[in-house]
């Protein structure tokens, strides 16, 4: 029965040209949706590396003359965060408050670093506030007090980018020289090297694939040079939003002539997400025309072709093939037919990952993709064949044969 | 005669109800999709609303700061910069500096309420141009004396003050109370520059003042819109004696770009080749003309989707056709045309199609509607008759010749051959 | 005397559409002995076919009663009607209804398709029934590269290729030449009288009805006496 199908499919070859294009195309527009999805989904559910609840964001700034930094220098700076950091952690509601900035905002990088990261400075207690996870090494320590070189933490998409493991980053150093303005390559002016590996910590959210991320140790005169200076500061669970203005005045008694604002960690995503969920959106929307398109014309074309075949259908049953026989010789062809259309279009669609087309397209997405699409593919196929198939063997022999 | 020729076609096509809805259901498919797409892209390209001086706005969104040491530190165009080397521009008619919404939370009678707000200055209301429906913008005055007054969208004004009026009110946002001064139309969140639930003036809160690189966006106007290169070229001139005046002893470079939406679009949405590459790339990204890189994505992208419709199409019709061979040998026999037979055939093409397009318009108010009040908030999407009749003609256009020729195939064979039935065109 | 091959009790079949209800056969009792070579004739649109269908089990009435082999066909269901279809019946369509993508050798094996038979079997067998027809230079090509004729002679061969039982014919000599015609019906004769394969033939042509034992008359769905 198999060999007899087979006959069949080489025979109709030329006409079946058309409909295995169909289902080629169709199964790269669904892998191409599919890999899409899997890519943003996995994004997703990828550990963020920290909690944003219960967090605010706190930023102080000196007056706003730019002489009077210059000129107070950077002792009293200093000094004065200091004590508003203490300040800030007497007061009740206060569980941590470290120097370190939000994320979700504007980025800084670092270009004379491996891979160019992403890098925020800040305190191990912060971090352990936050509920980084270390994964090797040890987190700052004392013992980085007062070094030649500046610790860090990366995560592990750095390690494993730069030093294949996250244990081959450990003592590392990722400092390298760099191009100055004047086009002068000059040496990197202090040593960065790698003391513990992080999970994860990625700081433009969730919706974005992992980035090399680099965590250096806050070292106290990092705010000098700087009229901004963000804390993190972590709320006792129940604190309500008026704690926000305590903070503020807080922040004024230490230091009457200065700024302070307050945000929380949880409203700073929401507003970063905004900017990507609409044009998702977006893309969800067409997505779903597209995948109605997909299973109708599949459908469609199908049935047309089962339909076609009613006579034949009536001609197998009237030699004695049973109606079960005949609707599984239908589908097995269809299927047969189906799997050489996926095939091909298998065969397109791998061109994305592997010529690296799309930056959304990787591996990573691409094999799960190509297993569902061909699955997703296959189904409708043999959906489409079913009830027309089903229908036509109902008939009458006689009432087949004679179908137009 | 046409008469006729509709009442075949009608009769023939009601005999396959299921195909003949196949038939239809792609041809509102294909028009929905190619009409819906184009609305999205015009949203964001060319917003309309307060927006909708276009050709005359050029916006900085993205700026960069190079640091020494190889760092830099890169997001909005910051006041400091925009105070230093953006306001002074002699080529602008008009500039204004805002800073991006920010989600605030305020507490209605026990709920929960998430405004979008936006701190603007004066030359913000100057520049767009809003639909007032009560009070007035926010004004220079406000903006010099840090006043607590807002202005609000309709959606937030109904919010608050349900059937009242809401100038002279108060709303809160994060604990800080402003005067209602004005409100204004709803602006949806494609629209880059004039989205916001509430607009307050910049000076209520002054930390914006010292940063350099912040979540905010600057607008260049000009008169004449030919002119918009010369803003760019200004620009970038200015940003090449950038000093960083905190800390002179680093030098720096900046880095920021002028864009129309449409080339935010092209810059956003093609991959920039990795994480920020370095800041040689970075500088040259900003300033290099991506449009026609992007437009052409589009365009392959576009190409690669509207062949399943296509396709489809192409083998619904030759299935058909196929169907009908043994009536077109009939007919053939009993004294018809090929003209005949295959005019015939391209006419129930066209009636699908037309069919197709009725409902395709039909539909269009429901589900722009659907879209704008579910997912896109504030939407104005809405059908563009010029997309709609270039997407028809494609339908038609399309359905029409893949009919056409294995019409005109199957009508060439001699109709002996034709009555036995065939497999093949 | 054992039982008739196929008897029709009272035999109804209606065609109705959402239009109109039309009256193929009606009150019609008739029995096919076994052995028998029967023709069928009468006027077109009498119902002749229809009744053959009837007669060959693929098509069901709308009322009246069925027996082959003694038994009541209304009450088998498809399951076993199949494999009776396969084993006991030979059709020869008026309209042929050869499968155009299979070539003459696989449409004449495709009864033995659905019964336990090797490859190599229906090969044979297949050939052998070509033979028979002589169009054994012919097994390779196509359905669309044969004239009519050839064509008609191919349906032959698939109807014989089983050894069935009983054998229907609609028109089997209908577009053959005088001599090809004759030597269908010498085949014919050959199965009837050397096998015993019970015929029932449905034809216009009187010289060929007068060859054969018993000669059914048909108007306008009943039988003529």
């Amino acid at each position: 029965m198999f060999r007899h199908a087979l006959k069949l499919i080489w025979n109709r070859r030329r006409s079946s040209r058309l409909v295995v294009v169909e289902i080629a195309a169709a199964f790269v527009i669904t892998f191409l949706l599919t890999a899409f999805a899997i890519e943003l989904v996995g994004n997703y559910r990828r550990p963020l590396g920290f909690d944003y609840e219960n967090v605010l964001s706190v930023t102080v700034q000196r007056g706003d003359n730019v002489y009077s930094m210059m000129q107070s220098g950077g002792e009293s700076y200093s000094e004065t965060i200091e004590g508003m950091l203490a300040a800030l952690r007497a007061l009740p509601r206060t569980d941590t408050v470290e120097p370190m900035p939000a994320p979700y905002s504007g980025r800084t990088m670092r270009f004379n670093l491996l891979l160019n990261p992403a890098v925020v400075g800040t305190t191990t207690e912060a971090l352990q506030a936050i509920g980084t996870t270390l994964v090797a090494g040890r987190w700052f320590g004392p013992e980085d007090e007062g070094q030649t070189y500046r610790a860090v933490l990366v995560n592990r998409t750095f390690a494993e980018q730069a030093f294949g493991s996250d244990a081959s980053a450990l003592g590392q150093r990722i400092d390298g020289p760099f191009v100055d303005p004047f086009g002068v390559e000059q040496p990197s002016p202090r040593e960065f090297r790698v003391v513990g590996v992080i999970e994860e910590f990625r700081l433009q959210g969730e919706f974005v694939p992992s980035a090399p991320a680099v965590i250096e140790r806050h070292e106290p005169g990092d705010e000098r040079g700087y009229q901004t200076f963000t804390l993190m500061l972590k709320t006792v669970p129940g604190t309500d939003a008026g704690f926000a203005g305590q903070i503020v005045e807080t922040a004024r008694s230490i230091a009457p002539d200065w700024n302070a604002s307050v945000t929380s960690w949880e409203q700073l995503r929401a507003s970063s997400h905004r900017n990507v969920t609409l044009p998702l959106k977006a893309a969800a929307t067409i997505a779903a025309f597209f995948i109605a398109l997909v299973v109708m014309g599949l459908i469609g074309v199908l049935w047309q072709d089962v339909v076609r075949r009613t006579q034949e259908i009536g001609l197998r049953r009237a030699l004695g093939a049973g109606a079960a026989s005949v609707r599984r010789q239908i589908q097995l062809e269809t299927l047969v037919v189906g799997a050489f259309g996926v095939l091909i279009g298998a065969a397109i669609a791998i061109q994305f990952p592997l010529l690296e087309l799309s930056e959304l397209v990787d591996w990573a997405s691409s094999v799960p993709a190509l297993v569902l699409s061909a699955a997703m593919i296959l189904l409708l196929v043999l959906l489409g064949a079913l009830y027309p198939s089903w229908l036509a063997s109902r008939r009458e022999p006689a009432d087949a044969l004679r179908y137009e | 005669m046409l008469r006729n020729y509709l009442k075949i076609a009608v009769a023939v096509l009601l005999r396959r109800k299921f195909l003949t809805f196949v038939n239809l259901f792609g041809a509102v498919l294909t028009l929905s999709v190619l009409v819906v797409a184009f609305a999205m892209y015009q949203s964001v390209v060319s917003p309309g609303g307060a927006q909708h001086d276009q050709r005359r706005i050029l916006s900085i969104f993205n700026a960069g700061i190079e640091r020494a040491g190889g760092g830099a530190l890169v997001g909005g165009p910051g006041y400091r910069l925009y105070e230093d080397y953006i306001a002074p521009l002699e080529t602008p008619d008009k500039i204004s500096f805002t800073l991006r919404p920010v989600e605030t939370v305020a507490y209605l009678d026990g709920r929960k309420i998430t405004s979008q707000l936006r701190r603007t200055d004066a030359a913000y209301w100057d520049l767009l141009d809003f639909e007032l429906t009560e009070g007035r913008w926010l004004e220079a005055d406000d903006v010099d004396q840090g006043r607590f007054v807002a202005v609000i969208n309709e959606a937030t004004a109904g919010t608050w003050f349900p059937g009242e009026s809401a100038v002279g009110q108060t709303v809160v946002a994060n604990n800080e109370s402003y005067e209602v001064v004005g409100v204004v139309g709803n602006e949806p969140a494609t629209s880059l520059l004039a989205y916001a639930d509430i607009w307050v003036p910049l000076t209520t809160n002054q930390t914006y003042r010292t940063e350099w690189i912040s979540g905010s966006q600057v607008m260049l106007y000009v008169e004449d819109p030919s002119r918009r290169g010369a803003v760019k070229e200004e620009l970038q001139q200015a940003l090449a004696d950038f000093v960083y005046t905190d800390d002179p002893g680093a030098a720096q470079r900046a880095v920021a770009a002028a864009w129309t939406p449409l080339e935010f679009l092209a810059n956003t949405a093609l991959p920039s080749g990795g994480a920020f590459g370095d800041f040689e790339t970075a500088l040259a990204r900003h300033v290099e003309d991506r449009v026609p890189e992007f437009l052409a994505a589009l365009a392959a992208i576009g190409l690669l989707f509207m062949s399943l419709p296509a396709i489809n199409m192409t083998n619904l019709n030759i299935g058909r056709i196929l169907e009908r061979a043994p009536e077109i040998g009939l007919r053939k026999s009993a004294g018809a045309s090929r003209r005949v037979l295959a005019g015939q055939f391209v006419f129930e093409n066209i009636v699908l199609s037309a069919l197709g397009g009725l409902i395709a318009l039909a539909l269009a108010p429901l589900l722009f509607g659907l879209l704008n009040d579910t997912l896109f908030t504030y939407g104005r999407l809405g059908l563009d008759w010029t997309v709609f009749a270039a997407a028809f003609a494609f339908v038609l256009l399309f359905g029409v010749l893949s009919g056409a020729y294995p019409a005109w195939k199957m009508a060439k064979l001699e109709p002996a051959v034709a009555l036995r039935g065939t497999q093949h065109v | 005397m054992s039982d008739p091959i196929v008897s029709l009790s009272n035999v109804e079949k209606v065609y109705r559409t959402d239009r109109m209800e039309t009256v193929a056969l009606h009150d019609v009792s008739l029995a096919i002995e076994q052995g028998e070579f029967v023709s069928i004739m009468g006027p077109s649109g009498c119902g002749k076919s229809t009744l053959l269908n009837v007669l060959g089990l693929i098509d069901r009435p709308t009322g009246g009663e069925v027996s082959f082999g003694g038994r009541n066909v209304g009450e088998v269901g498809d399951a076993e009607l199949a494999p009776m279809r396969n084993r006991e019946l030979g059709f020869v369509f008026q309209q042929f209804h050869l499968i155009p993508d299979l070539r003459v050798i696989d449409n004449v094996e495709l009864p033995l398709l659905y019964r336990k038979c090797s490859g190599a079997e229906r090969r044979r067998l297949a050939r052998e029934a070509l033979g028979i027809v002589g169009l054994e230079n012919r097994v390779g090509h196509f359905p669309t590269e044969l004239s009519g004729g050839q064509q008609q002679r191919v349906a032959v061969a698939r109807a014989i290729v089983g050894k069935p039982r009983l054998l229907l014919a609609d028109e089997p000599t209908g577009n053959l030449d005088s001599q090809m015609s004759e030597e269908i019906m010498l085949l014919l004769e050959q199965l009837n009288r050397e096998q015993g394969t019970t015929i029932v033939m449905v034809t216009h042509d009187q010289a060929k009805a007068d060859r054969t034992q018993r000669i059914v008359r048909m108007f306008d769905g009943q039988l003529v006496h």
